[in-house]
């Protein structure tokens, strides 16, 4: 390749106007060859850029690979403490306790009765005459006012007749 | 899932992981450990892979992770790394590779930089091998579309690149 046609297929490569294989050619031939100084950078980024499309498979690499996959393990080791299931059950019987004892202080527990001096209960009929009395008395006073209310409304309808006549 | 047909299902897959995790990482050595890495992680999630369709993509995205996982990570190079790393087949002395890969998690950070619709069609066409037609197809875009973001997104890439290098 010419110094002109090199720049020229940079050029090219740069403006996305190479084919497939032309990019190639144009890879393999910075790869293997020194360029002038103008041109030192673009062959770094082609380099970098363009796949190296004549990499082969190692040798073997697929058996090595078989040989490995063979050897991978069937069953994650699971790295649980082999005391865990012991405290499982320690936990549910410390758990069914705690509900038993309290399931049991809930219904064997009564409420307990006040204890009331002579005195006391006396208090207490005296305070529940006075209220019954109170009480009389009030239906007392209502039935005293709905009376009195009875003859307004009577007076007040023989008031009415009278203007209506004269 | 029993070991034979998990690798029934995954393991034709493995060239394609291979390519893709060394398109990521640059040596045959980091690329081959990925892939046996993600045969490791698909095995843990076997019991959920019932319902996958695409078991090839559904690999093929989780070696990508991991690389991407692996590239995030400080490339801090053990003597025991190097050792291995000079054994093995590959052509890259130990700093070199360390190079790539910093190189590569560089490209990767621009990338992710890039608007939305660009930095796909790059990813599209320089990660997961995909030509323009199948780019064209798997974005609704045109052919036209999708050289014109190309081009946009090589342009701002190689400014970035060249910044930060």
């Amino acid at each position: 390749m010419t110094i002109q046609e090199l720049q020229k297929n940079i050029i090219l490569f740069f403006e996305g106007k190479l084919s497939d294989s032309e990019e190639q050619t144009l890879r393999e031939y910075l790869a293997s060859h020194d360029v002038p100084h103008e041109f030192s950078n673009d062959k770094r980024v082609i380099l970098a850029l363009v796949p190296d499309h004549s990499i082969t498979i190692p040798n073997g690499m697929e058996e090595r690979m078989s040989a490995f996959i063979d050897n991978l393990p069937d069953r994650e080791q699971k790295n649980r403490p082999a005391f865990a299931p012991v405290w499982r059950w320690v936990s549910g019987i410390a758990a069914a306790l705690i509900l038993a004892s309290a399931a049991g202080l809930y219904f064997t527990r009564q409420p307990s009765k006040p204890q009331l001096t002579e005195q006391e209960i006396y208090a207490c009929a005296e305070a529940q005459r006075a209220l019954l009395l109170v009480s009389q008395k009030l239906n007392k006073g209502m039935d005293q006012w709905q009376q009195a209310n009875y003859e307004i409304v009577k007076t007040q309808r023989i008031i009415n007749k009278y203007f209506k006549y004269e | 899932m029993t070991h034979r047909e998990f690798k029934t299902r995954f393991l034709p897959c493995h060239e394609k992981m291979y390519r893709i995790a060394f398109r990521y990482l640059g040596n045959e050595y980091d690329a081959e450990d990925m892939v046996q890495n993600a045969y490791l992680k698909l095995w843990e999630k076997r019991d959920s892979l019932e319902s996958i369709e695409n078991n090839e993509a559904y690999a093929l995205t989780i070696v990508k992770h991991l690389c991407l996982d692996k590239l995030r990570q400080p490339t801090v190079q053990t003597d025991s790394e190097a050792a291995l790393i000079q054994e093995s087949e590959t052509a890259l002395q130990p700093d070199e590779a360390c190079a790539l890969k910093e190189e590569m998690a560089i490209l990767l950070n621009i990338i992710g930089q890039l608007p939305e619709q660009q930095r796909r069609v790059l990813v599209l066409k320089h990660f997961e091998g995909r030509n323009t037609y199948e780019i064209e197809q798997e974005t609704g875009l045109s052919n036209a579309n999708v050289r014109v973001l190309l081009s946009r997104a090589r342009k701002s890439v190689k400014e970035l690149f060249i910044q930060r290098l």
